[in-house]
């Protein structure tokens, strides 16, 4: 029974604050226009996580996407030379070479993921502020996808795909056996290695699309692109109950719960005219509580 | 009778709606070794863990030293006297021997939270001279132990307590025979002290060894209380199962049969420090048993053959297109199967549902193109855990929360599920009571007849004596010996060759 | 299954149900009102922990209660994407105007076109906009109230200035990333004030925003120009400052025999006064936020009519010694000191404000303004 209101907490908790914010902002939260504004903003985060997911079921935490993202954006920018179209083909390509450089460290070096992560997380961000400094990358074009129908085309696709690759796959369904785990699968004849690979590759092209989006938000590569997207991503995920271990209970919609549950806290918020110095405090609270009633305390056994 | 030193009355345990005792009552006396048996799911673990303190009864009174007993954990049922000797791991990686040894105690060795360290190590290496672990240096880590080495210091560290009460859980499963009879010794010695024990062990043989009295217990409830000569396995069995045991136990015939048809072979199999230069053929049908001491590196064979450790030297090839196996995907696909020894850390995936751990090598069987469909993957294993009649509720139940014989019916069902033709098994009837085991030897023999060819490994002489088409010894690393299925073959013979 | 299933569903039926509602935006309602109506300005602003951050945060909410103005704050961010997701949700929440410093040029095209769309006005300072198209786009936008930059140039010129009275001839200079157009403003303020006053450049690095890399520049100068009589840097933030005056402190040399100009006031100044190493530093930027909003406002509660923006620019002050660097930390960029008075914020809502009146306001910004803020 615990076990059940465990694992509606996310879902509740996102419907609780959309009654909440339905009923106490004079109807200002349930209009067309604020949902849309929501679902964009809330589209980068959640193409990415959809990545993210795969890479911590079995069992990695990634904390590249920040620096990853601003890396492959400057390059794509570079050698695209200011063409949309050749933009976005380039930055999923830079994103799926950043997340094979991570799975490279991981496998071969033999150390946890985050490691190769946090190399591109430095070097990344350097990079974009060094790169950025000398000269202005602005692709006007973009601000053409800055569109809601795109982006929720965008998204739903991304999400789409990933939820039949989680489930209903080979690809997804080796994530979670790994990540419960990794022994037990290489002994039952999987190989290991490559279906991490793989989760890093998926990381990547989703880091890619989400950096295209962030694009046409912006208008231009700054130093300051993709910053914290990855601890964005990751308080989400939380929100949404994702287990932090990976393993069997991770569940992909826990990416859609946690992202629409962060924005759409921010959102009411500020609707409210929350007094901004306790915006984050409101934020930290509702994430301790949302956290500590759902996560799953037979993973930490031993907290006597 | 002895002195009574722990009476339990009435004592019920509940999980949710399982009832795992109901309405046992039983003592235990000084000086007396009193056995506990029963299937898997009797209960008998759940009763001596409230003893033990792991979780109190949902009703029930215990009795000890004539005042009531109520112990809230594990720590104070220690310190009441009462120590608990587990089959599973009960030390912990990353720590000191002599850490392990004092964990919760640390406290006696120093004040305001510091420890003397070289206090701590010099009792621990005290404790470690008085039972005859001289080998093992209390300052290093434990990780550095083996397993049978670390069990031998748990049991060294609970019996430096005094204890006025031992309970021995499955403890022997796990040992070589050198650790079996240390054991052995340990409960004679503390016996001779007056320690009151209670043994919990599937190994009926053994039972009857050490024990004076012996309680059965079925589906949680209080069957009998043997004495004397009617501690016998066939006994016990009996009242263990609740029925004549039909047939026999392991193979009925005596003849070394296999098809001529070669359909794996080790050539030259080495692994530097562990084994050397093994080579063997396993045919059509056969059933190939490989016994020695735990350590001479039959383990790591059958996994090096399987493909999950590389070899140093040598090759192994599946005749079947002339394979070379050197990756766990490669066998699979194959159609080998491979059993590890440990079930729960190996074999299975425990947070998981019996349905995906079913059909986790078997899902290119199933797919079409990419998809995979649920409902596919459900009647798979559904079709396979009937066949091995498994007791769950549903498939989509959690395979934790299976008993160990269930447990190993579900990997066995993984393996049926990919249509394996040759098994690797270790261990395979390790920690499972009566009822799976006998079930599991009747599979082996359905697989000769199917053509299916087994490879086995076996800690318990008496179980290859039973079941193997051909035996090969090893010892230290090497291959000793070989001997061929035959009515006159015993226990002395194969030890001969292991020792 | 069913479950996901039974929560799209219930989704799809709640955005269907939203679509249906008439559209809230202030477009519709408010632009007609009056003072009597209460308005609300959106705030975008990167944070009130600091000095400068907290001293608008308090002048800003000050003017709103006077001015019976409600304020919805965003804090914190520095991209494109989040000004521009903290602007949609402003206009969401009923905003009619939107405040703003651009952190990146694309930021103003970004915003500007949503706020457009939504008939919002929008008011930005503290930085030019430079990319031609962009300003282009945006002074024809018809709901850009105010645009101000610090005019750098010219406050460039006036240091040199300083430097020269007190008969300096020859000088190092730390110069600015010429991508960056301010910092450029800067460059050619200090080189064209050197050829007016009749100054020698002996040698030039260009900052890093860096401490230690500062450090080291400097000492390169002190050893390979032993005449050098003066630095100018173009910028003193992130500890650069503090790093050019501890240098020369730690180098043995007589005190004040250098003199240095810089940008952007830091711990320590007014001691550096003191001692002689520091002859004129330059700061003081909150009237420059504070202008650009109270003329939002304005426009906002109708009081004046605007069809494009105000195009302002604010020098900097220029301090000169200990007792205005004293004055300065005091009162400027101290949140407890409301350095406009409530007539002169008043006074800058009338209808009669225009463009040559907020001029002149920012050109009044001087440390005689200071003092006399500070007494009266």
């Amino acid at each position: 029974m615990r076990d059940k209101i465990r694992k509606i907490i996310p879902i509740a908790g996102l419907l609780i604050l959309i009654i909440l914010f339905s009923l106490t902002t004079g109807g200002k939260f349930f209009t067309w226009q604020n949902l849309k504004n929501i679902v964009m903003q809330a589209s980068i985060a959640l193409v990415a996580a959809v990545g993210t997911v795969f890479v911590m079921a079995h069992n990695n935490l990634d904390f590249s996407l920040g620096g990853a993202c601003a890396l492959s954006s400057v390059l794509a920018y570079l050698i695209s030379g200011g063409n949309l179209w050749l933009f976005i083909i380039l930055a999923i390509v830079f994103g799926v070479l950043c997340g094979l450089f991570t799975a490279v460290i991981h496998i071969y070096g033999r150390v946890p993921a985050f490691m190769g992560g946090l190399c591109l997380m430095f070097a990344g961000r350097g990079v974009a502020q060094t790169a950025t400094a000398s000269r202005y990358m602005m692709i006007a074009d973009s601000g053409k996808l800055n569109n809601f129908w795109v982006f929720l085309a965008v998204v739903a696709v991304v999400f789409g795909i990933g939820y039949f690759l989680f489930n209903y796959t080979k690809i997804g369904k080796y994530q979670k056996l790994i990540g419960t785990n990794p022994r037990a699968t290489d002994l039952s004849g999987i190989s290991v290695n490559k279906y991490k690979t793989i989760a890093f590759v998926i990381s990547g092209i989703t880091l890619g699309i989400a950096s295209s989006l962030a694009l046409s938000r912006s208008l231009a590569v700054t130093g300051n692109t993709g910053l914290n997207l990855e601890t964005d991503v990751l308080l989400a995920l939380s929100l949404g109950g994702i287990s932090m271990a990976g393993g069997s209970a991770t569940r992909i919609r826990s990416a859609i719960i946690g992202v629409l549950t962060y924005y759409i806290l921010n959102n009411g918020m500020l609707l409210w005219g929350m007094n901004p110095d306790y915006v984050d405090i409101v934020k930290a609270v509702f994430f301790l509580a949302t956290v500590s009633i759902s996560i799953d305390r037979s993973e930490y056994d031993l907290i006597a | 009778m002895a002195e009574t030193i722990l009476k339990a009355e009435h004592m019920f345990k509940e999980f949710g709606a399982t009832k795992a005792v109901t309405d046992v009552t039983f003592e235990l006396h000084k000086g007396t070794v009193l056995g506990l048996v029963g299937e898997n799911g009797s209960g008998k673990s759940t009763l001596s863990s409230m003893i033990a303190g792991v979780y109190p009864p949902t009703k029930g009174e215990m009795t000890y030293k004539g005042k009531a007993y109520k112990p809230g954990s594990v720590l104070e049922a220690r310190k009441a006297g009462i120590q608990y000797l587990t089959q599973e791991q009960g030390t912990i990686d990353g720590m000191t021997v002599a850490e392990n040894m004092f964990l919760g105690e640390e406290d006696s060795f120093g004040k305001g939270g510091m420890v003397n360290m070289r206090k701590l190590i010099a009792r621990a290496r005290e404790i470690l001279r008085e039972n005859g672990l001289l080998n093992v240096d209390p300052s290093q880590p434990i990780d550095n132990y083996s397993f049978e080495d670390r069990k031998m210091i748990e049991t060294a560290r609970s019996l430096s307590k005094q204890p006025d009460i031992l309970i021995i859980d499955e403890t022997t499963t796990a040992l070589s025979k050198k650790g079996v009879e240390r054991i052995y010794e340990i409960i004679a010695e503390q016996k001779a002290k007056g320690t009151a024990i209670l043994i919990i062990s599937h190994d009926l043989a053994e039972v009857q060894h050490l024990c004076d009295e012996v309680m059965i217990l079925r589906d949680g409830v209080f069957i009998d209380l043997l004495h004397g000569d009617d501690i016998n396995p066939d006994n016990m069995r009996q009242k263990m199962i609740g029925r004549e045991f039909e047939g026999s136990y392991y193979r009925a015939d005596f003849t070394c049969s296999y098809e001529n048809e070669v359909v794996l072979s080790a050539k030259d199999l080495s692994v530097d420090g562990v084994f050397h230069d093994i080579s063997f053929e396993l045919h059509k049908g056969e059933i190939l048993g490989f016994g020695g001491l735990s350590d001479c590196g039959m383990h790591e064979v059958l996994k090096t053959v399987f493909g999950a450790i590389k070899p140093t030297h040598g090759t192994v090839t599946l005749h079947e297109g002339n394979v070379k196996l050197h990756n766990t995907s490669t066998s699979v696909r194959h159609k080998i199967a491979y059993i590890p020894k440990d079930r729960d850390k190996e074999s299975l995936f425990q947070p998981t549902s019996i349905k995906d751990n079913i059909v986790a090598s078997s899902l290119d069987k199933i797919k079409k193109g990419i998809f995979i469909s649920p409902r596919a993957e459900r009647r798979m294993a559904e079709e396979k855990a009937a066949i091995m009649e498994v007791k769950m509720q549903n498939v989509a139940q959690m395979a934790k929360d299976l008993s160990g014989g269930n447990k190993q019916k579900v990997v066995i069902a993984k393996w049926l599920a990919n249509d394996s033709r040759i098994f690797i098994m270790d261990c395979p009837t390790r920690g499972i009571d009566v009822g799976v085991k006998a079930k599991i030897y009747r599979l082996m023999e359905e697989f000769k007849q199917q053509g299916i060819s087994v490879l086995m490994v076996s800690e318990e002489m008496m179980e290859l004596i039973g079941m193997a088409d051909r035996i090969i010894t090893m010892k230290d690393g090497r291959r000793t010996g070989e001997f061929l299925r035959s009515e006159s073959l015993s226990e002395a013979d194969i030890i001969s060759k292991i020792i | 299954m069913k479950k996901v299933l039974a929560l799209v569903m219930a989704i799809v039926m709640m955005l269907a149900f939203a679509a249906c509602t008439t559209n809230n935006t202030p477009a519709n309602n408010g632009n007609a009102g009056g003072a009597d109506v209460k308005h609300k300005i959106g705030m975008i602003w990167y944070g009130n922990t600091d000095p400068m951050g907290g001293t608008f945060y308090a002048w800003a909410n000050h003017a709103a209660e006077l001015l019976n103005v409600e304020l919805v704050w965003h804090l914190g961010d520095y991209t494109t994407e989040a000004e521009l997701s903290a602007c949609e949700q402003m206009i969401s929440a009923g905003c009619e105007g939107v405040y703003f410093i651009p952190m990146d040029t694309a930021a103003n095209l970004q915003l500007g076109n949503a706020c457009k769309d939504a008939g919002v006005y929008w008011a930005v300072s503290n930085r030019d906009i430079l990319d031609e198209s962009i300003k282009e786009a945006c002074y024809a936008n018809p709901y850009m109230v105010t645009h101000i930059w610090d005019d750098s140039y010219n406050l460039a010129k006036n240091m040199v200035k300083v430097l020269a009275d007190q008969g300096i001839k020859k000088v190092c200079m730390i110069s600015g990333d010429p991508k960056d157009a301010m910092m450029v403003d800067r460059n050619n303020g200090f080189t064209d004030g050197c050829k007016e006053y009749g100054i020698e450049i002996l040698g030039t690095f260009q900052t890093e925003t860096d401490a230690k890399v500062t450090t080291d520049g400097v000492n390169n100068f002190l050893t390979l120009y032993p005449d050098m009589q003066g630095i100018l840097s173009v910028s003193g933030t992130a500890g650069t400052a503090e790093a050019i005056i501890s240098t020369l402190e730690g180098s043995g040399k007589e005190a004040g025999s250098i003199k240095v100009a810089t940008f952007d006031t830091f711990d320590g100044n007014k001691e550096a006064f003191e001692k002689g190493w520091l002859a004129a530093n330059a700061g003081g930027y909150t009237s420059e936020c504070l202008v650009a909003f109270l003329a939002l406002v304005n426009r906002v509660q109708g009081n004046i009519k605007t069809e494009g923006p105000f195009k302002l620019h604010l020098t900097p002050i220029v301090i000169t010694n200990a007792e205005e660097m004293d004055l300065f930390s005091k009162y400027v960029d101290n949140p407890e000191v409301q350095l406009y008075s409530d007539a002169d914020i008043k006074a800058m809502v009338q209808s009669t404000c225009d463009e040559a009146y907020y001029q002149s306001v920012l050109d009044n910004w001087t440390i005689e303004f200071i003092k006399s803020a500070a007494n009266g």
